[in-house]
């Protein structure tokens, strides 16, 4: 089973695949977490939100056992080619989009990092991954705790600390 | 002399998550709701009840009953369960109740080999989630998740009050405390019997009847647990799930390797002082020894362990007296397989 979790925002009003089926939470916003730039905090919530939402509608023995893919994304994309190599990893596995820029890019890239808008993994791992916004959330009392992160050493670190394998489709040389 | 540094977690909301049979649950709801009552800080309940009974845990009580196959499991009458459930409505008024259904196991493939495991993992995610369906629906989140069974009570009755007050912005620059700030820890009980049977000093132990998760530690916990629930897609037990399997004697005991694989940190429940609470930040005692000091406790009621199979009015009962009841009755009984 495949389900889609979109994030959406004002710009980006997505028009879900009729296949599958989808959950879609509006970008909860950095509530204050400025230093996870990019919208980690606001669209992991979002995301966190899609996926007790697909737990509540479809139970732990449809989701269990890392039978259920989630695709996850901020808006319309294409998951075609993220699946077909979803396909030849572990199923618990993440893939990202992209995960990283490379040191020297013509392209602009956004600073420090960005954060990967669009990946394809088990339910159990979505939601490890998605959690992290509630982990971010519990220092609300003390914000100073997390003042120096990023979103990128937060998003590899946490990933680490999960035992969450994870790749991207794009490689940079 | 400089001021301690104190961790960040600060406890005012918790969830407890009920889970699993309801068994002796009336001799135990008026011991818990007392157990659970602390000024100042609100305590919100969330319950899932299973429609069955089992009893593999007991081979005394298994054989005096003559059930032969221990993955047995008994379904309720339906006023059986329609009963428990107006017991767990009136005694702890959750926020979200559910109950397992059993109605459609013959979907879920090798069913038969996961009742004594892998449904058990299926009661501790199904009661964590409906607190996270309340998290997500009202914008809050818990700064402790408890998880505790129906049929247990946990000795003495001020464990739960001493432990979340030291958890409460305890000195992490000092020794015999939680040096840690991370909302993302465990405290958790193991199971003694197995190790000292088994023999497992080292072996990732922590029984699943009560236990403590600052943060989202718990909701980490059934994220993995997951993986192992019976499924009406793959086979718990291909051939592929053995790359990411755990050494298990039992699965109540499972907690720990989950948090193990999971890297939460993770501790025993610190031995409290006997009959006094909030001590004074010292969660980590330094002295076993010391007579004042005792180790929490939770246990299974079961009207067995009694000759004439009558559950006492262990909720009125001191905590001297009922230590009296585990020393001589429940704890023999209970490791006695009854």
């Amino acid at each position: 089973m495949i389900l889609l979790s979109i994030v959406a925002t004002e710009e980006a009003i997505p028009t879900a695949p009729g296949h599958w089926d989808t959950f879609i939470s509006t970008q909860c916003g950095s509530d204050g977490w400025d230093q996870y730039e990019h919208s980690l905090f606001g669209n992991f919530k979002a995301h966190w939100q899609n996926g007790v939402d697909m737990y509540t509608k479809f139970g732990q023995h449809e989701l269990a056992n890392n039978s259920c893919t989630v695709c996850a994304s901020t808006g319309d994309f294409d998951f075609s080619k993220l699946l077909e190599k979803f396909n030849t990893l572990p199923n618990s596995a993440i893939i990202f989009d992209k995960l990283r820029y490379p040191e020297y890019s013509w392209e602009h890239v956004p600073q420090p990092w960005p954060i990967p808008t669009a990946f394809v993994t088990s339910y159990s791992s979505f939601m490890k991954l998605v959690t992290l916004w509630k982990w971010i959330d519990g220092y609300k009392n003390e914000p100073a705790v997390l003042e120096r992160d990023t979103a990128h050493e937060i998003l590899v670190r946490t990933m680490w600390q999960r035992n969450l394998q994870y790749t991207e489709l794009e490689s940079f040389t | 002399m400089t001021d301690a540094v104190q961790s960040s977690i600060v406890i005012k909301n918790v969830a407890v998550c009920m889970y699993g049979q309801y068994r002796t649950g009336d001799a135990c709801k008026e011991y818990i709701k007392k157990f659970y009552d602390m000024p100042g800080v609100n305590v919100d309940f969330f319950c899932s009840l299973k429609e069955y009974e089992t009893s593999y845990t007991r081979p005394h009580y298994n054989e005096k009953s003559g059930i032969k196959d221990f993955r047995q499991q008994q379904l309720l009458s339906s006023d059986t369960v329609k009963y428990q459930s107006k017991q767990i409505h009136d005694a702890y008024n959750p926020v979200e109740f559910k109950i397992y259904t059993t109605e459609y196991e013959e979907q879920l493939l090798d069913i038969d080999r996961s009742i004594v495991g892998c449904k058990v993992l299926a009661g501790w995610a199904d009661s964590i989630m409906l607190k996270q369906k309340h998290e997500a629906a009202t914008h809050i989140t818990y700064d402790l998740v408890v998880m505790q069974r129906y049929d247990v009570l946990v000795w003495p009755q001020h464990a739960f009050r001493t432990v979340v007050n030291e958890l409460t912005n305890c000195p992490v620059d000092t020794r015999m405390s939680f040096n840690t700030a991370d909302k993302n820890l465990i405290l958790l009980q193991p199971i003694e019997l197995i190790r000292r049977y088994n023999n497992t000093f080292m072996y990732p132990n922590g029984q699943d009847m009560f236990l403590f998760g600052v943060g989202t530690a718990l909701d980490n916990l059934v994220y993995d647990a997951m993986e192992y629930i019976p499924s009406k897609h793959i086979s718990n037990y291909s051939v592929q799930k053995l790359n990411t399997g755990y050494p298990v004697i039992d699965t109540h005991e499972m907690i720990a390797s989950l948090a193990k694989k999971m890297t939460i940190p993770t501790s025993m429940f610190p031995y409290i002082i006997r009959g006094r609470e909030d001590i004074g930040r010292k969660a980590l005692h330094s002295n076993p020894h010391d007579f004042r000091l005792t180790a929490i406790a939770p246990f299974p009621v079961r009207a067995e362990y009694w000759e004439d199979n009558v559950i006492p009015d262990l909720a009125n009962m001191t905590d001297d007296e009922l230590e009296v009841q585990y020393d001589t009755i429940i704890g023999p009984n209970w490791h006695g397989g009854k």
